[in-house]
């Protein structure tokens, strides 16, 4: 398949070559100047060949810089691309909308070279990400030499470059930046006509396009700089892994010469809030776009196309915020809220709990404290607080531990079914016509709980919990209950010959 | 957090040696290194895969089980929901937070209730029932509706080729 594709794609760029070449010959025998050639070739079949040719070369070129960079793409990085890539054209063909068709070429060089900035930037998160998961014995000096640095330090001067070439980075410029933003924004406030503020975009020297192209390329660099902001944290977390090894490895031939059979001591939690500085350097990183899609917008007279990204970036602000402070507040009140497990709650549960698999009340664990969640799972708190960061939901049935108000939901406790047999119960839950003795006399329980309503409706069916069972299921009894909360107590007997289930009223109890 | 997944793991590797599942075998690939499992699964009855044994290699990150592992066939197999790399890619395997297609069901994602012994028995039951809805081998997926003997007398020549027959 891949190489039919390969052999495809030769012959298809062999065809395309061989096409450009005869074009520009035909066209350069048939005209007398170099104008008329040029005009010549922006006309009918000429054109679409050469775009063809211009768009192929941009596809090798990007097929060349990627084998440079990063040698084979992984199959979930090309489906990254893939999904991104035409939204990202579409929009940037949406934001050359906006200028003047005399800036054709350079919105098209410029284009290309932020597409290519953007896959690769798509190509190096990934990359991180698999750096992270796949290696889990890597020594921090081997991650810093890795290739990974290496692409992230050239692609990032690139971009700076690219920023420099756009716009100057001086201070002179950035204090023009600001105070011609300030203007305008005080001008917005202020309803005044739109004529003074279109006159205010000349006084920064530099042509929009520049302008918005230096936008891009920033906000670009900012994506960089989260990617190196991660890199670091789980570098970070690597070398405190590392350093823990070698500890636990003093340790345990400390162990070993006095011939003790512990178990590994003190518990390592890694970076135990990994999860929410992650969160707070994709805060800071958004709230530094926000910030910048601002500045530069404003000049450019607020363009419907760059408003949707303030729009997008104060959104994922606030609910990166909002996220945030949820885990921050929740994982505070883990301890408080949640009641503590205590020894009488084993009946209904066995004693493990589900993260670490580890028992959940023993005298070796003692500094483990165990939690109650509101569903009646049971969790150690540290386990709990490392899931909760994730997900906040119970990881066993996933009910909400908090609601949105961050308190404690309470539930009732599940049907543990300590004492009846669960499909006992289950039977007992369901309309009894479609239950699997379908015998049971409907009226004589509708009669003694409510006439009225029974009369109404003669499809209501109710659920009683089921007060006790015989041994081998032939006296079920069942408990009552009506508005006014009187209980009554009610057997069914089964009869074993016939299987038919009767009421004796004289068991009806008040 | 490493020390839980390790101690975690180890907990799961008794318990797989103490009773095994049927047609279900996985172990640590060496002594120093849990977070790299080899896996045996063996063709479910009844289905195309039957008689089969299937190499699998099983990757845990660091926060095991707080995220999912990550399954390969080595070498991979025909199959709607394995990428021609080898990756399974089934809904349980899917960490809580991101979501490739966009419309699985949270109860239907990762969470630490799942092990290890559970991943291959889901394992098992997707190579009896594909799921061509959230395809991964796009091929694949179109042989398995369209043509299904086809796909069924590819899978049985793998399987043999697979055997060294």
């Amino acid at each position: 398949m891949l190489q039919t594709r390969r052999s495809q794609l030769i012959a298809f760029t062999a065809i395309i070559y061989v096409l450009t070449i005869s074009c520009i010959i035909n066209s350069a025998i048939k005209s007398t100047s170099f104008l008329h050639l040029s005009l010549k070739l922006n006309q009918g079949f000429n054109v679409m060949i050469i775009t063809i040719f211009i768009l192929l070369n941009a596809l090798l070129l990007w097929k060349f810089l990627n084998f440079l960079l990063f040698k084979e793409l992984r199959l979930i990085e090309q489906e990254h691309i893939m999904e991104r890539l035409p939204f990202t054209i579409i929009n940037f063909i949406f934001i050359s909308t906006m200028f003047n068709e005399k800036f054709f070429i350079t919105m098209a060089f410029y284009g290309f070279i932020l597409l290519y900035m953007k896959i690769f930037y798509w190509i190096l998160k990934d990359r991180l990400e698999f750096l992270i998961q796949s290696n889990t014995n890597y020594s921090v000096s081997r991650f810093i030499f890795s290739k990974f640095y290496l692409n992230l330090i050239i692609l990032s001067t690139i971009n700076l470059q690219l920023i420099k070439t756009c716009i100057p980075l001086n201070y002179e410029f950035l204090k023009k930046l600001y105070l011609n933003s300030t203007s305008i924004l005080q001008s917005l406030i202020n309803y005044s006509s739109p004529s003074s503020t279109h006159a205010s975009n000349f006084n920064l020297g530099v042509n929009p396009i520049y302008l918005m192209l230096a936008m891009e390329f920033a906000i670009l660099l900012i994506n960089f700089i989260n990617l190196f902001l991660h890199s670091i944290l789980s570098l970070y977390e690597i070398y405190k892994s590392n350093q823990y090894d070698q500890l636990n490895a003093i340790i345990e031939d400390i162990e070993d010469e006095n011939d003790d059979d512990d178990d590994t001591p003190a518990d390592f939690n890694g970076l135990e809030n990994k999860f929410i500085y992650e969160k707070i350097i994709d805060l800071f990183t958004r709230s530094l776009m926000t910030m910048i899609h601002i500045s530069l917008a404003l000049p450019l007279n607020l363009p419907m196309i760059v408003l949707k990204d303030i729009i997008w970036d104060l959104i994922s602000l606030y609910q990166n915020c909002k996220i945030l402070f949820q885990i921050l507040k929740n994982n505070k009140n883990l301890d408080s809220k949640l009641p503590d497990m205590i020894p009488e709650d084993l009946q209904d549960s066995d004693n493990v709990c589900i993260v670490c698999m580890d028992d959940l009340l023993s005298e070796e664990h003692k500094k483990k404290k165990a939690k109650r969640l509101p569903c009646g799972h049971f969790l150690h708190l540290s386990c709990l607080k490392n899931w909760m960061e994730r997900s906040q939901t119970c990881p066993i049935c996933r009910l909400p531990v908090f609601d949105e108000s961050g308190n404690v939901k309470e539930s009732e406790r599940p049907a543990t079914a300590a004492d009846a047999d669960v499909d006992v119960d289950v039977a007992a839950a369901q309309p009894p016509s479609t239950s699997s003795s379908p015998s049971i006399p409907h009226s004589p329980i509708q009669e003694t709980l409510e006439p009225e309503e029974a009369s109404i409706d003669n499809n209501t069916w109710y659920s009683f919990p089921i007060t006790h069972i015989n041994k081998d299921k032939s006296v079920i009894s069942f408990e009552l209950r009506d508005d006014k909360e009187s209980s009554e107590t009610v057997q069914l007997i089964r009869e074993t010959k016939t299987e038919n289930v009767i009421i004796p009223d004289d068991h009806i109890h008040t | 957090m490493s020390k839980t997944a390790q101690r975690r793991l180890l907990k799961e590797l008794q318990q797989l040696t103490k009773d095994s599942p049927p047609g279900i075998v996985a172990c640590p690939k060496n002594e120093n290194n849990l977070f790299i499992w080899d896996c045996l699964v063996q063709g479910p009855p009844d289905t195309a895969y039957e008689g089969g044994i299937f190499n699998a290699r099983l990757e845990f990150p660091k926060d095991y089980p707080l995220s999912p592992p990550k399954l390969t066939f080595t070498p991979s197999i025909l199959h709607p929901n394995i990428y021609p790399n080898g990756e399974v890619c089934i809904s349980i395997l899917h960490s809580p937070g991101d979501d490739p297609n966009m419309y699985e069901l949270a109860e239907e994602r990762w969470s630490p209730v799942q092990s290890i012994e559970k991943i291959l028995l889901s394992v098992m039951s997707m190579l009896s029932e594909p799921n061509i809805e959230s395809g991964a081998n796009i091929d694949a997926c179109i042989l398995w509706r369209d043509n299904r003997e086809e796909f069924e007398r590819q899978v049985r020549q793998s399987v043999l080729k697979s055997l060294g027959f």
